[in-house]
């Protein structure tokens, strides 16, 4: 069975579609990542043993197969790439130069993330060892976090990824835990004493908010979202029961001013306002899929927005593009993936 | 009056002025010439010598007195041979330069000792209401030492009232701050010290505790750790030992089990075991031993990560210690570095002072250009030292107070001032808008 990988430009008036680059093979997207800051210059394409960087333009910058099965991975603005394998860590360069290899005594979380100079990951130890490495040299500072598990260890991070936002849940009661953290350690720490286990974050590139949520089960399954300032100021804006596999997404503008709340057992959509100064969050409006959004798992949120906040990405069957302020589906377009994150970026 | 006597008395006149002039050059000459040959004459009889020897003689043969050194009588007979010696010398060179040689010599000592009681009276009275000495040429670099006390104008005033030339003015003014400088650096130094030792000692006693107990756990959790391999290794000898003990009990089933298939096949009319039961021996006790090597197996593999884990809590307990070593040498940096002098504002003083003495020696009918032979240069010192002890103090009390969070921890310095530099982000100033980037196109990735 051969597949044929698509880049797509999507006039941002016209919604008319232009395929930039094409890229025909055997292997299923496993998802897609995008660097975390105001202006993404890459998006990268993660398959079995393969990983893809395409540029704004939509060309193919570096195609790389690898002797691993990839489990997940990252991109920062400069094009560096690092891929997990297990407990094994890998990073290249934007040539497709492996810059740096080592391994771990446990598995690496795929909640990795990579700013401009620093990547921060989080390994399964008991309790979870977090890893700072310095991209230049691969110097690394490490320090442990009480968690539930690395995989629900959330990083949202400065542009330079020098300073952090760790979320973690806690071990014992599984309430969420914020904490701001250089890459000494942690320097501040509050436990909300609110039950949530992280998943996911949307958070600025001066890090001066984030938000972030997740799920947790208490006699019935919970999910929630915050907005969460770098004073470690929290507001626990959004809460939700379900039962059942399920997840909570969302995804938000780079001010973190405009953002949409969904979760995989309702096609209903929710517009939120978010205001940082007074840490408030506000339901402006909702509306109704077709479908319900698809279930992508816990590794990041289903879907994506544009920095300005205009347009959202969501899947269902299809891959959705919604406008934010007339709730409209501007795009429809056909995918043969199911249940895999993927993000954009705007050229 | 006739003409030729008109006449002849103009000649006489004239005749006379003549001989007036005359005798006015000639006296002089013959007088100059008569005190040469006296003079001569005087010094090569050995006469001169001997009325010089009398006249020093006489200042120090008075009779002396412990209190004022020389008694009065001394000092009259002190003041009557040198004014026999002014009269023997005026016999040769005349009165005049006699009394130059050896009677000024007295007139200077009366002179001084009425400067400081009758002049000196006077000189008190006058220079109350209108005192005007400057200062001496050597109190330019003591003027320098006040710099901090003088402003600018008064500063020049002072320097070019020494009366120094230019060179000499720079030359004082440079050793003049030097001086001031060392003066500064040897407060600091006490200063730092007693600082030093006084901080560390109220505040350091957190860190150093600290540090001895990490020493001490590190010491210990090695101990912990060797123990462990070593408990982990018996350990493991202990059941290799079990498993080969229990893996030679089946072997030997194994081969009494073929020794009795042999017999049996060798006397099938007394056999001991049939063939189906041997092979169920075989398979029982072969599947024992797997079990058995499986187990040691997973003994030992749950050892070796057992110790394995053990590697990483040292590592992170030496992460803790290097973490709490940093910590205590930033705080004593920053004991070290609470202050700094800065000398700018002394230098540029000095420097413009300079510029009007400059000024003052080029005036000119009320113009003036600040010239100069020489040129002030050098690098401007830069010492750092607390400001006092107890400032230091202070500071350092302040500190730690802020370094105490909302949420009651301590963090370290560095720490402190991201978070100083966060609150003003968070709380004192609106969240920045983050400008998104322009774009015609929203890129994504699908496949079909």
């Amino acid at each position: 069975m051969s597949y044929t990988t698509k880049v797509l430009h999507i006039d941002k008036d016209t919604f008319q579609e232009f395929e930039k680059a094409s890229i025909l093979q055997d292997l299923l997207i496993k998802g897609v990542v995008r660097p975390r800051v105001a202006n993404p210059q890459y998006l990268l394409i993660l398959k079995d043993t393969e990983f893809i960087v395409v540029d704004k333009q939509g060309n193919v910058v570096l195609r790389k197969t690898v002797g691993y099965t990839i489990d997940w991975g990252a991109i920062n603005n400069d094009g560096k790439v690092a891929i997990i394998s297990g407990a094994d860590l890998y990073v290249y360069d934007i040539n497709g130069n492996e810059l740096y290899h080592t391994t771990f005594s446990a598995n690496i979380s795929p909640k990795l993330i990579l700013g401009s100079k620093y990547l921060w990951l989080a390994i399964n130890t008991s309790p979870v060892t977090v890893y700072v490495y310095d991209l230049t040299d691969f110097s690394y500072t490490s320090f442990t976090v009480t968690a539930s598990s690395a995989t629900s260890t959330v990083f949202s991070i400065n542009e330079l990824g020098d300073e952090a936002i760790i979320f973690t849940g806690d071990p014992s009661d599984y309430t969420l835990i914020l904490r701001t953290a250089d890459i000494s350690g942690v320097i501040k720490e509050v436990d909300t004493g609110i039950k949530c286990i992280p998943l996911f974050s949307y958070f600025r590139p001066d890090l001066a908010g984030a938000l972030v949520g997740g799920r947790v089960y208490a006699s019935s399954w919970y999910g929630r979202v915050f907005l969460v300032n770098h004073n470690l100021d929290f507001n626990n804006f959004y809460t939700v029961t379900w039962t059942g596999d399920n997840y909570v997404y969302f995804v938000a503008d780079i001010n973190l001013a405009k953002a949409l709340i969904f979760q995989t057992n309702t096609k209903t959509i929710r517009k939120y306002t978010l205001d940082l100064n007074t840490m408030s969050a506000t339901e402006a409006d909702t509306f109704e899929l077709v479908e319900n959004p698809e279930n992508v798992g816990n590794i990041d949120n289903n879907g994506d927005m544009t920095p300005d906040g205009a347009f959202a990405l969501i899947t269902t069957s299809d891959i959705l593009i919604i406008n934010w302020e007339t709730k409209e589906i501007v795009k429809t377009i056909a995918k043969s993936f199911a249940n895999k994150p993927i993000k954009m970026i705007v050229a | 009056m006739s003409a030729t006597s008109s006449i002849a008395k103009i000649g006489g006149i004239a005749g006379g002025i003549a001989g007036e002039i005359a005798s006015r050059l000639l006296g002089d000459l013959i007088d100059a010439s008569g005190d040469i040959a006296r003079t001569e004459a005087i010094i090569r009889l050995g006469i001169a010598k001997s009325w010089f020897a009398e006249a020093f003689d006489s200042m120090v043969e008075g009779t002396p007195n412990a209190t004022i050194g020389m008694s009065p009588d001394g000092m009259i007979e002190v003041a009557n041979r040198m004014l026999r010696a002014t009269a023997y010398f005026g016999l040769a060179v005349g009165t005049e330069v006699a009394e130059e040689l050896f009677m000024e010599m007295i007139q200077e000592g009366f002179s001084n000792s009425i400067q400081t009681s009758i002049g000196g009276a006077l000189q008190t009275m006058l220079n109350v209401w209108r005192g005007g000495i400057p200062p001496n040429p050597d109190e330019l670099e003591a003027i320098i030492g006040q710099v901090a006390d003088i402003d600018e104008d008064t500063l020049a005033l002072l320097i070019a009232m020494t009366g120094n030339n230019l060179p000499t003015t720079f030359f004082r003014v440079s050793r003049g701050f030097d001086q001031y400088v060392d003066n500064d650096i040897r407060t600091i130094r006490e200063q730092l010290i007693d600082a030093l030792n006084k901080l560390n000692r109220a505040i350091s006693w957190l860190y150093e505790r600290a540090r001895i107990i990490a020493e001490g756990e590190l010491d210990e959790a090695l101990s912990v750790l060797k123990e462990m391999y070593s408990k982990g290794i018996n350990l493991l000898d202990h059941i290799a030992e079990r498993a080969l003990s229990r893996l030679q009990e089946l072997k030997t089933e194994c081969q009494t089990a073929k020794n009795w298939l042999e017999y049996s096949t060798l006397y099938p009319e007394t056999p001991l075991i049939t063939e189906l039961e041997a092979s169920y021996v075989a398979i029982e006790n072969l599947e024992e031993a797997r079990a058995t090597y499986n187990t040691y197996q997973s003994i030992k593999q749950t050892i070796e990560a057992t110790l394995n884990n053990a590697d990483i809590q040292i590592k992170r307990i030496i992460e803790e210690i290097d973490g709490i070593i940093g910590r205590y040498v930033s705080h004593l940096n920053k004991v070290v570095q609470t202050g700094a002098i800065d000398y700018t504002e002394i230098m540029n003083k000095i420097s413009n002072a300079l510029e009007k003495v400059k000024a003052y020696r080029g005036a000119i009918e009320n113009q003036t250009t600040p010239e100069s032979p020489i040129t002030m240069t050098g690098v401007s010192p830069e010492v750092i030292q607390p400001k006092s002890v107890e400032a230091s103090i202070e500071a350092e009390a302040e500190y730690q107070i802020k370094q105490t969070t909302g949420e009651g921890e301590i963090i370290g310095e560095a720490e402190y001032q991201k978070k100083a530099y966060k609150y003003l982000v968070v709380v004192t100033e609106r969240v920045p808008y983050i400008t998104p980037p322009t774009y015609t196109y929203i890129v994504i990735v699908t496949e079909q």
